[in-house]
């Protein structure tokens, strides 16, 4: 599984989607079971996120959700289809959430990038 | 489209969330995954029990696996409103993968966290909070 993709329409209940299809790929590279809990939660904060963008900006288009495994990395990559940088719509809970449960996390316009290392 | 939705309403997900009174307080029984499509369900049940008066309520998240900020939101929300009428709210929770949630975001020093019914509702002495957290102040900005 070097890269999956899921695209789903921005509404609130198909968040746990992503999060169900997450946990299966963090299980599948054989993350352990408290990097599989991180990626539950960051990834529903992620895409709740991208889904809270793309309403409050009324832009329909899917956020999609690309799964990398690439050797020891494992990254999972949200991206919306909102384009103003504004501020956060939940006063930067959820990124805050994120940054404490991930290892690596990077934010570029409507990009965020979680990236989990795997020791050898 | 079809089968994302068969997959949010399997019947699994579904957050099931009821009110009763117990020990003089009002306890708020929630199973299943608190999340941004699920919390409203919560916020409900939570704005109902401040609307009658509750103003000891405890919310039993002890059979709830998962929470994420939208369910953080809720509970501080209630929990301005319960403290504007001098009332207490109280969480049980038992999923390490749920504490941790308000480990990270600090609410834990703010609401206190109890391993049993029986603690939240003062019937025994000791709570998660007493035994592997700080003390929560009451007096703490929310």
């Amino acid at each position: 599984m070097p890269h999956a993709t899921l695209s789903i329409p921005p509404s609130a209940e198909h968040v746990r989607v992503a999060r169900l299809v997450a946990v299966a790929a963090a299980r599948r590279v054989g993350l352990t079971d408290e990097h599989i809990d991180d990626v539950r939660l960051a990834v529903g904060e992620g895409v709740s996120r991208a889904v809270a963008r793309q309403l409050a900006q009324g832009v329909a288009g899917d956020v999609s959700m690309v799964m990398s495994d690439l050797g020891p990395e494992f990254t999972i990559t949200i991206s919306d289809g909102a384009d103003f940088s504004g501020p956060e719509t939940d006063d930067g809970v959820a990124l805050a959430l994120i940054r404490a449960l991930v290892p690596e996390v990077e934010l570029v316009g409507s990009v965020l990038s979680l990236r989990w290392v795997q020791a050898p | 489209m079809h089968f994302l939705r068969s997959l949010c309403h399997s019947s699994d997900v579904e957050l099931d969330v009821t009110t009763r009174q117990e020990s003089g307080c009002t306890v708020i029984n929630v199973v299943g995954e608190v999340d941004v499509f699920t919390a409203p369900t919560l916020d409900e049940a939570l704005s109902s029990a401040i609307a009658d008066g509750g103003t000891c309520v405890v919310a039993d998240l002890s059979g709830v696996d998962f929470l994420d900020s939208t369910g953080l939101s809720v509970l501080v929300k209630a929990l301005k409103r319960i403290r504007e009428a001098d009332g207490s709210l109280d969480v049980v929770v038992t999923a390490d993968r749920v504490a941790k949630v308000f480990r990270l975001t600090g609410l834990d020093k703010l609401i206190p966290l109890h391993a049993t019914l029986e603690a939240a509702c003062g019937l025994e002495s000791s709570g998660l909070n007493a035994e592997n957290y700080d003390e929560p102040s009451h007096d703490g900005e929310v």
